[in-house]
C-alpha cells in the first residue's frame, strides 16, 4: 500500500489522502454520533479534550522523527548526487591531459555513462531494479576503457592516478545512490504515526461533538493536519520516485557540458 | 459561510499558481534536440538521421594508387580501428554506432576529383569525407561538390594555398596539412641559406598544387635576395625533356620540383641525365617524399633533397611511436610510406569528435546530425594536440597554422631511413608566412 502510494505524483498523492482521512473521520463521527449519546457524550467529550494535548505531542513527535528522517535521506542522496557529478567532472578534467583521441574516448565513455543514469538508471532506482540499469554496462565499458591506460606506456602515472581516483568517486557514489534506493519507509514506525493521528481526529471529533457543531472546523483543521503530515511522509519517504525526488538537473548539465567537449580544452565554446 | 469564502479563495489562489506554474513550464528554452528537430524537419538534406544499428557513413577520396593516398587511408582505418580505444584490428563504435568506410578514388585530377565525390554522394546520408590527396582533385572540383552538399571535406594531405584562400575557399572544405606558403618559405630558406645558392629554377605541373607550390618558393626566393632564373612545366604523367631543356638552358644552381609521382621521379632521372645540370641540386617537394618514388628514381636519387613535416617531431611523440607505428606496421606489414598518416589521422579524429559534439542522441539510440553545426563545431577546435601537431581551425579551413618543415638528403629520406635526420629544419607560423607575403 505504501510503494503504491509513494509512487503517486503530488496531485493524486496529497487529495487521495486527504480524501481517506475525510472519509474515516466521517466513519468515525456517524459512529460517535449514533452510539455516544447524552451523559456520555459530555463525559468521553471532556475526557478527550484532556488527552489531545498528550496524543497531539504524540502525533508531532513521530511524524517530525519521520519527516525529519526521510528528509535527511532525501537530502544526503542529493548530496551523493552531487558527489558523484564533482567526481564525473573530475574525472573529465583529468582525462583531458591525455592524447587527444584517449581523452575523447574517455569522455564519450562518460557521457555514454552519465546518459545512461538521467534516461534509465533514475526510472529502475525508482521501480526498484536498479539490477536492470543500463548504466551498468556504460560504467563496465568506463571502466575498461580507464582500466586500459595502465598498458599505455605514454600516459604518465599521475594522469592515471588522477584518473582511476576520480573513476573510483563515481563508482562508489554511484553504489551509495543504489543503496538509498533499495531502502524503504519504517514501515512500523509509519503504522505507528498512522494510529496515532487516527487517535487525534478521534478525539478531536469527540471534543466537537461535545461542542457542538459551530466547532466542528476546528476538527476538520486537525483532520486536515493529520492528512497532511502523512501525505508528507509518503512525498519525501521515496528520493527516486513519487512528488519530491532527488534533483537530477547537476548529471543532464554535465552530461550537455561534456557532449559539448566543455571539458576538452582544445575546444572553444562559443 | 466566511470560512466557506476562505476556503473558496484559498482554492482559486491555489488554481492560478498552479496555471502560472504550468504556463511557465511551456515558456522555457527549448533543448538542443527540440532546435536541432526542427531544423532537420525544415529541411531534410540538412541533417543526417542516424537509425539505431545503422552505420554513421563517413567517406574517403584519396589517391589510393599513390603511397599518399594509401597512407592516408590506412591512417583513417586505424583511427576507426581506436574508436574502441585499442588498435585490435576491430572497428569500434561512435556514439553506439558503427562508422562505414565509403572509399573513392582519384587520381590528382579536377575530373577525378569531381567523379569520386559525386559518386561518394549517391550515399545520402554521407556525413563527411576524408580526401583528397592532391590540392588538384579538391580545388574547384570535390571540394566545390561537396560544399554545395553540406558535407564536410577534410584533407589530410592538400596544401594548395588555393583552397583556403579566403576567395576561393569552400565553406565546408577543411585541411590539417600545412598550408604550401610555409613550405614554400622553408625550401628557400633552405636553398638560401643551406645550399648558399642564388639561382633556382622550378618544374611544375599545371595544377593547384605543383604550381602554387611553385609559386610560392618563387615569391619567397626572390624575397630573401635570390633569382628564379627558369620555371617550366611539365604533365604528370608526360614527358619532362621539354621542362629539363629549358632548365639545362638556364643552368640553374638549385631545382625545386613540386610534384608528384610519376613527373617527380622521371623529371629527377632527366636532370641526372643531362650532362648541363650535373653540378645542379634538386629539392622535391613532400609529394615526392615517398618510398615507392624514391625507389622509381633509381640510382639518380642520390643525393636529392626532399622537403616535408619533420619526422623527428613526430617520432618524438610517445602514442606515435609507442602506439600508432606498431599498430601500423602489425596491420599493414609495412612502416608507412609517406609523411600523410599523421594528418590523416587527426583528420579522422577531429571529424569523430566533431560529431560527437554537433549529435543529438533521440531516444531510443537514433542520432541526428545536423551538417551546419558539425562544420561549426570543427571551428571550435583550438589547439587540439594531434599528432602532426597542434590543430586549430579558422574559417577559411587552414587547421596547421604552424609546421616544421625539415628537408632530408636521399637515401637517408625518413620513409626509407625511419631514424633520419634532417639536413635542415625551420618552423613557420601561417601568420608569419602570410602577412610577409
Amino acid at each position: 500500500m505504501t510503494n503504491y502510494l509513494v509512487s503517486l505524483n503530488e496531485w493524486v498523492m496529497v487529495p487521495l489522502i486527504i480524501v481517506l482521512t475525510l472519509g474515516a473521520s466521517a466513519v468515525m463521527m456517524w459512529t460517535f454520533s449514533r452510539y455516544i449519546r447524552g451523559e456520555h457524550r459530555e463525559k468521553s467529550g471532556a475526557t478527550a479534550a484532556a488527552y489531545m494535548t498528550a496524543l497531539g505531542s504524540l502525533f508531532a513527535i513521530l511524524t517530525g522523527f519521520l519527516i525529519n528522517s526521510e528528509y535527511s535521506t532525501l537530502r544526503d542522496t542529493q548530496r551523493i548526487v552531487g558527489q558523484e557529478v564533482a567526481a564525473a567532472s573530475r574525472l573529465a578534467y583529468a582525462s583531458a591531459s591525455l592524447p587527444a583521441a584517449d581523452a575523447e574516448l574517455l569522455q564519450d565513455a562518460l557521457a555514454a555513462y552519465l546518459d545512461d543514469v538521467q534516461v534509465g538508471e533514475w526510472q529502475a532506482l525508482g521501480r526498484g531494479t536498479a539490477g536492470k540499469s543500463p548504466a551498468i554496462d556504460s560504467l563496465r565499458e568506463l571502466e575498461r576503457r580507464v582500466s586500459r591506460l595502465s598498458d599505455r606506456p605514454y600516459v604518465r602515472s599521475a594522469e592515471q592516478a588522477a584518473i582511476g581516483a576520480a573513476l573510483d568517486g563515481v563508482t562508489s557514489a554511484r553504489r551509495q545512490r543504489v543503496v538509498i534506493a533499495t531502502q524503504s519507509l519504517p514501515i512500523a514506525l509509519f503504522a505507528l504515526s498512522v494510529i496515532a493521528g487516527i487517535a487525534l481526529v478521534a478525539n478531536s471529533l469527540l471534543v466537537s461533538l461535545r461542542a457542538g457543531p459551530r466547532y466542528g472546523w476546528v476538527a476538520l483543521g486537525i483532520v486536515l493536519v493529520v492528512a497532511l503530515d502523512l501525505a508528507a511522509i509518503l512525498a519525501i519517504s521515496a528520493p527516486f520516485r513519487g512528488p519530491f525526488q532527488v534533483d537530477i538537473a547537476p548529471v543532464t548539465e554535465l552530461v550537455a557540458e561534456v557532449r559539448a567537449g566543455q571539458y576538452l580544452d582544445w575546444v572553444t565554446i562559443r | 459561510m466566511s470560512a466557506l469564502r476562505a476556503a473558496m479563495l484559498v482554492l482559486a489562489l491555489v488554481a492560478l499558481g498552479g496555471l502560472a506554474a504550468l504556463l511557465a513550464g511551456c515558456g522555457g528554452d527549448p533543448s538542443a534536440q527540440q532546435v536541432a528537430q526542427a531544423t532537420c524537419a525544415r529541411e531534410t538534406s540538412a541533417c543526417v538521421e542516424v537509425g539505431v544499428g545503422r552505420p554513421i557513413y563517413l567517406g574517403t577520396l584519396l589517391f589510393e594508387e599513390d603511397s599518399a593516398g594509401e597512407d592516408s587511408k590506412r591512417a583513417a582505418e586505424l583511427a576507426i580501428d581506436y574508436l574502441d580505444g585499442s588498435f585490435d584490428g576491430r572497428a569500434g563504435d561512435l556514439l553506439g554506432h558503427p562508422v562505414a568506410l565509403l572509399a573513392e578514388s582519384e587520381d590528382c585530377t579536377p575530373k577525378s576529383g569531381i567523379a569520386g565525390a559525386k559518386r561518394l554522394l549517391l550515399e545520402p546520408d554521407l556525413v563527411a569525407v576524408i580526401g583528397t590527396t592532391c590540392s588538384a582533385a579538391a580545388y574547384d572540383a570535390a571540394a566545390k561538390v561537396l560544399s554545395a552538399k553540406d558535407v564536410l571535406l577534410i584533407s589530410p594531405s592538400n596544401t594548395s594555398p588555393l583552397l583556403t584562400d579566403s576567395k576561393t575557399h569552400e565553406r565546408f572544405y577543411f585541411r590539417t596539412a600545412f598550408n604550401d606558403l610555409i613550405q614554400g618559405a622553408a625550401v628557400a630558406a633552405f636553398v638560401k641559406e643551406k645550399l648558399g645558392a642564388t639561382t633556382a629554377g622550378v618544374i611544375s605541373v599545371p595544377d593547384a598544387y605543383s604550381k602554387t607550390l611553385g609559386d610560392a618558393f618563387a615569391d619567397r626566393f626572390w624575397r630573401d635576395g635570390g633569382r628564379v632564373v627558369a620555371e617550366a612545366s611539365m604533365a604528370l604523367r608526360g614527358s619532362p625533356a621539354r621542362a629539363v631543356a629549358k632548365m639545362a638552358a638556364a643552368r640553374p644552381q638549385v631545382i625545386f620540383l613540386p610534384t608528384f609521382a610519376p613527373a617527380c621521379p622521371a623529371a629527377v632521372k632527366a636532370i641526372r641525365a643531362t650532362p648541363a645540370l650535373a653540378s645542379t641540386r634538386i629539392v622535391v617537394s613532400e609529394a615526392c617524399q615517398a618510398r615507392d618514388a624514391l625507389t622509381a628514381m633509381g640510382a639518380a636519387s642520390d643525393g636529392v633533397y626532399a622537403s616535408g613535416p619533420d619526422a623527428g617531431d613526430l617520432r618524438a611523440d610517445d602514442f606515435y611511436s609507442r602506439s600508432f607505428i606498431p599498430a601500423y606496421r602489425q596491420a599493414y606489414g609495412e612502416s608507412p610510406p609517406s609523411v600523410f598518416h599523421a594528418t590523416a589521422y587527426d583528420a579522422a579524429n577531429l571529424l569523430f569528435g566533431a560529431i560527437r559534439r554537433a549529435s543529438v542522441q533521440l531516444p531510443g539510440g537514433r542520432l541526428l546530425i545536423d551538417r551546419a553545426a558539425l562544420r561549426r563545431s570543427m571551428l571550435d577546435v583550438e589547439g587540439y594536440r594531434g599528432m602532426s601537431g597542434v590543430i586549430t581551425c579558422v574559417p577559411n579551413g587552414d587547421c596547421a597554422q604552424a609546421a616544421r618543415i625539415s628537408v632530408y638528403r636521399a637515401p637517408a629520406w625518413p620513409q626509407v631511413r625511419p631514424g633520419a635526420r634532417p639536413v635542415f629544419s625551420r618552423s613557420f607560423t601561417l601568420a608569419e608566412v602570410a602577412t610577409s607575403g
